[in-house]
Parts: structure tokens; C-alpha cells; sequence
């Protein structure tokens, strides 16, 4: 999937804005359907410029073995290189579609238990030193070692050890075959320098000087941070792999978002990300900026308790699959969708986003039908009584409270709606607003009714079916599975899946996966928006990626005719 | 007086300690922890979490942490920040210097401009421009902080782009010259800096205009205008004078105030100043930096209301005679 398909101009636009806000709207994806995906080889291909962005958190570590946030990984990207890059279809069976980038080439053993990566000879860090395989070894000792704490560790337990076979071949043995072994070689970790940090014990990496100057491979290197105000990175002109095309590139923190759309309208930053549909419009005047929506691996979805407080009992409500069945046809998931983000998101069709999805025509979750809805509800026991004609089953109502986090303004108009269409159906439903930590420790000891919850996906659907709707993490109380969903079928297939060896095998298995998850309704899928970002009109893009759209921010350019004062301050020097 | 400074400062301390207590208790008791966040994402496994705890003695209990605290800071160590991976101290000695700035700046604006309006007012009493001011000072004082912050924002960084709509210093501030850098400065301070400015000189306004006019009422004003002194002496020589003591009193008061603008204000203008950083540090449960924040805040209001009664002890030798 890439930042202009073909149908994205005509369906993109919120039918919800007015007519003239509409109208600019058109014109602005239209234009950046027409300059966003401009060839980043072209004749304007010459190197310089500064880019502002804003961005409304900052890194929490420039250690990438110790980054959790998304901002934090966006930036250790651009410093630090990947043994391979994962291909544009995001494939992560074998090694197909997968770019060599510090590793040039790479050899499967005969058994498949190991893969030996040759060293590009001529990758240096950004201290001039050559990239070696013992930076490979120390990098997966690091990650591995739970001194180090890397929150991301576990997603590499398939990987027994890493050798040295001379200083350019590192190789990677595996404790079980597995379609995923590259992917986990090669996606979840970036190479860290063994020279810089091998005398720092690894429960005192938090607190290492390299975390304030970080080394690295990446096409830039770091110049210097103000914590909490802006971090400056600046092509890293003589790297291997090609200088990044931008001279520097500064992020600016600003975490109100109505601060930085003002210095975005202000002009003192060049691009701003995760725009709200309401504050498209406004972009009708300021013609130096256009927008440029891409693909994003989120969803959201309403996730029903299906255990009581996670205890072995059943929820009171949510317990019987019946009742789940026949909520998922009384709530109307495209009018909620037109209403909060018009055509800037789409409705899952199962537990992943939809570029992760096994096929196009997945059907989804039953569809919205009031009178199926009803009679379900009347067959439960579930009738209507009183003057408002809310539902109860004896002296029960049905009735059950929705929490979401506060700083999600969609999640709460989607609460909203949701209260007033079961309203309708004759279900009482109360909206709990909670501040983030209470919402997170409250879903943590899964002390809810329902959730209406938002996960962000690796690649890799695997992990995060497993992780968040497999038995395995149902069964601790601390476990990802919060509504306490198990099905061994759903599991066997997505065991089934993860040891497939071809696409299509593990594809047709979690379809079957989909489906018997989608029958027994743990949750509904709601939403999957599109993203969107503004950027200033001097800057060309290449093609956006659905694994963030900054990856591609090495191949930034900006014409020499457009460029601004700014743009020519030059190039950071070296520290 | 040095009885009295010490008595002070022993109060002083016991206001920060049980501050330092009750902060500590609530900040615990309230849901969730500083690994709360990762909760969302499903990559994090709950055995890392559990090593996390582990590893930063979250998993004690709550009277062992607190003593465990109490021990780092009697040794100078406020702990280490988990939401921004630094030392407490280094986050502290990053962003107070920003707040006291920011608030540095808007103190002395607004008494400058508090006491400008009230002299204004009190040289015609019930005049027209008495009234005017009078009413402006109201409606401002009324006005909540968040709110003239964006309206100021909207108005001079957006519709009119005179100032810059946030930050300290402009993105590319160190490339340079040394007195644009200055002004660059003085340009991100005004926004942030008068919004709490105009709060505070509102406020100050109000005291120092009913300090004059009662002083206005004393028998040694109608002793100087007897003895022939112009109006505009009268008012500064023997009026003012005598009614500064409120607006000293303002002082201690103002400070708290102040501090507490800082959180929205710093918030709002992207200030890197304590405000902001205490209000992530209670969002992220980061315990070590709530608490910091926390402990720096209660020493300003202590000593900003003990250097309040000195100078008002030194103002007035009656206080002085009393304590």
C-alpha cells in the first residue's frame, strides 16, 4: 500500500464539512495525489534543506534496545540501521520482499536453524569506525539480556545465539524453525555499537552517556537534544548507503495539539502529523501546506469483559456469547464511521488492520441489522420494560458501562454514538472517561465491562493475535488478553499460521482465524483510520510506508527554486 | 530577628514535609504506575514489566519505598526519572531555570504594571479612567489563565504573526548571531510572560488601588497636603509609601500563583519549564519527578511567604515589635 492509490482522492474526503471546506479539501488531495509521490530521483534531486516538525512527544530513550514509544523508534531508525529493511508488501514469511541495508547478503543453512549475514565492508558508525559482526553479537547479547530490560526481548526468544564466523559474517541460530526467523533477525532489532558500549554493564544503560549522544549507522547522525524541546539530526554525508538528502532535519516538541497546529499555520514548522479531519478544512487557506494521508497499522475496537475482573467466572453480561452476537447487529459501524472520520478510516474486517488482513473480500463481523439485533435480544430474555423501554432479564437491566482514555477525542464521540444507538436497541450504557494511567491499570487488572481499545501492530499479525486475543495471555492475570478470549481452535490456527511456510498458507490459516473470532464476538472492530500529515509545499515525498512514514525521510528533497531561508542556514557541523 | 527567621524556617521545613508525605502517599495510592503505558502496547511482555518493577523497587512496599526516598534525598539524590530516562536532578536543573525566567519576568511585569494602574487610578479617584481601570482589572482578574493564554496565542502568533506561538527559543536559535539569539529570546518570552503578567498585575491592581485609597484616608496625607506638597508627592512620597505594605504581602501570595499559571502556561506556549514537566511526570506516574516537582514547588511558596513577612517586618516596625 502506498501514500496515493488510485481511488484515494474521491473517497478521502469527510462528507461531514461543509460544502466549501469540502471543496478545498478536494484540491488539496488532489494536489498531493498529483506532488506527493514525486520521484525522489528526478532532476530536483539535490541535496540541502532544513525540515521543522512538529511532534507532540519526545523520544523517551536514544538507545534503541531501550525505546517502547513510537517516537523514540521513529528516531532510532534514522540513526541506526536494521541487518535487512522489510519489503513494501510487508511480507514476514522467509525473507522475500526483505532489502539488504547493513547486511549486504545473507545465506540460509541447510537445516534453516541459522542464517549468516555478510557485513556491508563498507558500513562505518558515525564515529568513522567499521560496522563489524561482533556489533551484530553484542546487539542481540544486549537485547537479550533481561539486565538491559529492552521491552521488546521477548519477540526474540526464537533466536537461540549469534556467532562471529570472521569479522564480517555474523549468524544467527535459531531454536526452532519458524517463517518468521528473518523477520525476527532482522526487523526488531537495530545494531548497536559494540566499541561504544561494551563496558557499560547492562543494568546501567538507561543512565549511559551514549543514550545522550548516540552513534549509529543510519543515514543520519545525531547532532543534539533539548529534552522536551527539540531534538536535531543532520545527513550523515559520507554513509554508505548514501547521504540523506535533507541537511538536518529538527523535531520541535510541542504537545498541545491546537499549539502546533498554530505554529504549523504560523509557518515555524514544515510538518505536522496525525491531523484531525476538523482541522483539514482550515487548510483551504494556507496553500503552502498540503496534506498527505498514508497507511497505518492501528484499530480500534469495542473489547467486551468476558470474565469477571479476569476471575475464572463469568462476566454477568458478557460471558454469554448470545448476548455478544447480537450487540455486534444492533451497533451501526458505518454510520459511526461517517460520522467521526467521514472516508479517513475503514472497518477492520478482524483483529488486525486491513494491510495485514489475509484477503480483500475477508468478510468481517456480521453486519448491522436492528431487527436481528432485536429478536436475538427477546430470545435471551432480554425484553423491553418501563416507559423508556429499556431492556432487562428478571430484575437485571442490561446494562453495562464503556471506558476510554481521555486524550482520545475519537474514541469518546465513537463512545458517545455507541451510547445513543444502543439507546436505541434499548440498552443502557454509561461512558467511564478516565485519565491514561487509570485507564491503563484498569485494563491491566481488566476491571471493566468493556473497553473501547486501540492496539498498534508490528507487521507481523502473529504476535499481536497471539498477544492480545490468544489463550496463552489470557490465562495470567497480568496477561495482554484482556477480555480474557480463549478458543484453542482460534489458537491452533494461528499456531497453525505462524508455522506455515509459504504467504498463502499462513494467510488461508488466519483466515480461518478470523473467522471463528469473528463468530464468537470477543470484541467489535470499529476502526482503522487512515493517517494524516501535513507538510509544507516545498517538500517532495517518496513513496509512504504503512511501518510509519518517516522511514523514507532520508530521501526527503527539496527543489533548490523553493527553498526558504531557513533551508539555507547549512549543515549541522560535526560534533 | 533572628529568632524570627529561625522559627520561619523551622515552619518552613515542617510545611515541606508533610507536603512531601502527602504527595508521596496519594501519588502512589492513585491507579496505575510508571510502566502503566506499556500496558497498551502488546509487544511488551508482562515478565518485562515485572523486571521493571523489579529493578526500580516498585515492587516493595509502599512505607519501605517512602523511607528509601527519604534516605536518597537526605543524601542529595532525588532519584532517577522513568518517563524521561535522566536524572531527576539534571530534568531539575533543565527546566526550573526555564520556570524561574518565565516567572521572574512575569513577577516583575506585573508588579510593575499593577502598581502603574493603581497609581493611575488613585490620582483621580472615581474618575472616568478610575473606572475604566477599575473594570478591566475586574473582568482580567476573572479571566481564567488557560483561556487569555489562547486567545493571546491565537490573536499575536496566528491572525497577527508578531510572536511566536511556542517554544523558547527558535528552532534554529544557535545558528545565529548573538543579538538576534537575544532578541529571538525576548520575542518567545512575551506571549508566555505577559498572559501571566497581565493575571497577576490585575490582581496586584486591585490590592494597591484599596491600599490607596484607605491611605489616601489617613491623617498624615491630609498633614502632607496641608504643608503644601504637590499632588503627584502626596501620592508617591507619603501615600504609596504607606501602601505597599498589601502589595509585599502580594509577593508571597503571587509566588504560588504564579506557579501554578506556570503549569497551564508552559503547557500551552510549549515552555520547557517545570510546569509542563510536573504535569507529564503525574500523567506518566513518574514517582521520583512528581515528587521533586512536588518538594521544589513547596520550598518557593515557603520561602516566597517567609521572605513576605520579613519584608513586611522590615516594612513595619509595628510587625517587627509583634513577631
Amino acid at each position: 500500500m502506498n501514500c496515493c492509490p488510485t481511488r484515494l482522492v474521491p473517497t478521502c474526503v469527510p462528507h461531514a464539512l461543509p460544502t466549501r471546506a469540502r471543496a478545498v479539501l478536494i484540491a488539496l488531495l488532489a494536489t498531493a495525489h498529483l506532488t506527493a509521490c514525486a520521484d525522489p530521483g528526478s532532476a530536483s534531486d539535490v541535496a540541502g534543506g532544513t525540515v521543522v516538525m512538529s511532534v507532540n512527544a519526545d523520544v523517551d530513550h536514544l538507545l534503541p534496545a531501550l525505546s517502547a514509544t513510537q517516537q523514540g523508534q521513529v528516531v532510532a531508525q534514522l540513526l541506526f540501521d536494521r541487518l535487512a529493511d522489510i519489503g513494501d508488501n510487508l511480507n514476514t514469511v522467509g525473507d522475500q520482499g526483505f532489502r539488504p541495508r547493513l547486511a549486504r547478503s545473507w545465506t540460509w543453512s541447510g537445516d534453516s536453524l541459522a542464517i549468516a549475514f555478510a557485513i556491508d565492508p563498507r558500513a562505518r558508525w558515525h564515529d568513522g569506525r567499521p560496522v563489524r559482526s561482533a556489533d551484530v553479537r553484542f546487539t542481540w547479547q544486549l537485547y537479550a539480556d533481561s539486565l538491559t530490560g529492552a521491552p521488546f526481548a521477548p519477540l526474540l526468544a526464537n533466536i537461540d545465539s549469534v556467532t562471529e564466523r570472521d569479522s564480517l559474517t555474523a549468524v544467527f541460530w535459531f531454536r526452532t524453525r519458524s517463517p518468521e526467523q528473518f523477520f525476527d533477525a532482522t526487523y526488531q532489532m537495530l545494531i548497536h555499537p559494540e566499541h561504544l558500549l561494551r563496558g557499560v554493564p547492562h543494568d546501567q544503560l538507561r543512565s549511559a552517556p551514549f543514550g545522550l549522544a548516540p552513534v549509529g549507522t543510519g543515514r543520519f547522525r545525531f547532532v543534539r537534544r533539548e529534552p522536551d524541546a527539540r531534538l536535531e539530526i543532520a545527513s550523515d554525508t559520507g554513509n554508505y548507503a548514501g547521504r540523506a538528502r535533507l541537511d538536518r532535519v529538527i523535531f520541535s516538541v510541542t504537545k498541545d495539539y491546537q499549539a502546533g497546529v498554530n505554529r504549523l499555520f504560523a509557518r515555524e514548522v514544515d510538518a505536522f502529523d496525525n491531523l484531525r479531519a476538523e482541522t483539514i478544512a482550515q487548510l483551504g487557506a494556507h496553500p503552502e501546506l498540503r496534506v498527505v494521508p498514508y497507511p497505518a497499522l492501528n484499530y480500534a475496537f469495542l473489547q467486551f469483559a468476558l470474565r469477571d475482573g479476569g476471575r475464572p467466572r463469568p462476566h454477568r453480561l458478557f460471558g454469554d456469547p448470545a448476548l455478544r452476537r447480537a450487540l455486534v447487529r444492533a451497533i451501526d459501524r458505518r454510520t459511526l464511521l461517517r460520522s467521526v472520520f467521514d472516508s479517513l478510516a475503514t472497518i477492520p474486517v478482524g483483529p488486525a488492520p486491513r494491510a495485514l488482513a489475509p484477503s480483500d473480500s475477508e468478510p468481517g463481523q456480521a453486519p448491522f441489522d436492528a431487527v436481528v439485533a432485536a429478536q436475538l435480544l427477546d430470545s435471551l430474555g432480554w425484553v423491553r420494560t418501563g416507559a423508556e423501554g429499556m431492556r432487562q432479564r428478571g430484575s437485571v437491566p442490561l446494562r453495562f458501562s464503556i471506558m476510554v482514555p481521555a486524550p482520545s477525542r475519537n474514541r469518546i464521540r465513537y463512545a458517545t454514538l455507541m451510547q445513543e444507538q444502543l439507546r436505541g436497541a434499548g440498552i443502557q450504557v454509561d461512558i467511564e472517561t478516565l485519565e491514561p494511567a487509570v485507564f491503563s491499570d484498569r485494563l491491566g487488572r481488566r476491571a471493566f465491562d468493556a473497553v473501547l481499545n486501540s492496539v498498534g501492530t508490528d507487521p507481523t499479525p502473529i504476535t499481536s493475535l497471539r498477544q492480545s486475543w490468544g489463550g496463552a495471555a489470557a490465562a495470567t492475570r497480568d496477561g495482554t488478553n484482556r477480555s480474557s478470549y480463549v478458543n484453542p481452535i482460534f489458537d491452533a490456527l494461528v499456531d497453525s499460521a505462524a508455522a506455515a511456510m509459504s504467504p498463502a498458507q499462513a494467510r488461508a490459516y488466519i483466515a480461518r482465524a478470523y473467522r471463528v473470532i469473528n463468530a464468537d464476538v470477543p470484541a467489535i472492530w470499529l476502526y482503522e483510520p487512515q493517517q494524516v500529515a501535513v507538510v509544507h509545499t516545498r517538500l517532495q515525498l517518496p513513496k509512504l510506508r504503512a511501518t510509519g512514514w518517516l522511514g523514507g525521510l532520508a530521501d526527503w528533497t527539496i527543489p533548490p527554486a523553493q527553498r526558504v531561508a531557513r533551508d539555507r542556514v547549512g549543515a549541522a557541523p560535526k560534533p | 530577628m533572628l529568632r524570627a527567621l529561625l522559627r520561619r524556617g523551622g515552619q518552613a521545613a515542617l510545611v515541606v514535609g508533610i507536603v512531601a508525605v502527602a504527595t508521596f502517599t496519594l501519588i502512589h495510592l492513585a491507579p496505575g504506575d510508571p510502566f502503566s503505558a506499556s500496558l497498551d502496547d502488546p509487544r511488551v511482555s508482562p515478565e518485562v514489566r515485572a523486571h521493571w518493577r523489579t529493578m526500580y523497587g516498585f515492587d516493595q512496599p509502599l512505607p519501605v519505598q517512602f523511607v528509601r526516598w527519604t534516605a536518597s534525598v537526605a543524601r542529595g539524590e532525588l532519584g532517577y526519572s522513568l518517563s524521561k530516562n535522566r536524572p531527576v536532578a539534571q530534568v531539575v536543573r533543565a527546566t526550573v531555570p526555564n520556570t524561574m525566567l518565565l516567572m521572574g519576568v512575569a513577577l516583575a511585569l506585573s508588579f510593575l504594571l499593577g502598581i502603574g494602574i493603581a497609581l493611575a487610578q488613585a490620582r483621580h479617584p472615581g474618575g472616568w479612567l478610575d473606572r475604566l481601570l477599575g473594570t478591566t482589572t475586574l473582568a482580567t482578574w476573572a479571566l481564567p489563565d488557560f483561556w487569555l493564554a489562547l486567545v493571546l496565542l491565537i490573536a499575536f502568533s496566528y491572525w497577527l504573526p508578531w510572536f511566536p506561538a511556542g517554544g523558547m527559543t527558535d528552532d534554529l536559535h544557535d545558528a545565529f548571531p548573538f543579538w538576534w539569539r537575544v532578541g529571538d529570546r525576548l520575542r518567545h518570552l512575551v506571549l508566555p510572560a505577559g498572559t501571566l503578567a497581565l493575571l497577576t498585575a490585575a490582581q496586584i491592581a486591585r490590592h494597591q488601588r484599596v491600599a490607596l485609597a484607605r491611605a489616601f484616608a489617613d491623617g498624615f496625607v491630609r498633614t502632607a497636603r496641608a504643608k503644601g506638597a504637590s499632588p503627584r508627592r502626596v501620592l508617591v512620597r507619603h501615600a504609596w509609601r504607606a501602601a505597599l505594605l498589601p502589595v509585599i504581602t502580594q509577593l508571597g501570595v503571587a509566588l504560588p500563583g504564579l506557579l501554578g499559571g506556570a503549569v497551564f502556561i508552559e503547557s500551552i506556549f510549549s515552555w520547557p519549564g517545570m510546569g509542563r514537566v510536573a504535569i507529564d511526570a503525574i500523567g506518566a506516574r513518574d514517582y521520583p519527578l512528581v515528587m521533586a516537582c512536588v518538594l521544589i514547588g513547596a520550598v518557593l511558596v515557603a520561602v516566597g511567604a517567609a521572605v513576605a513577612d520579613i519584608l513586611q517586618q522590615w516594612a513595619d516596625p509595628r510587625l517587627r515589635r509583634t513577631a
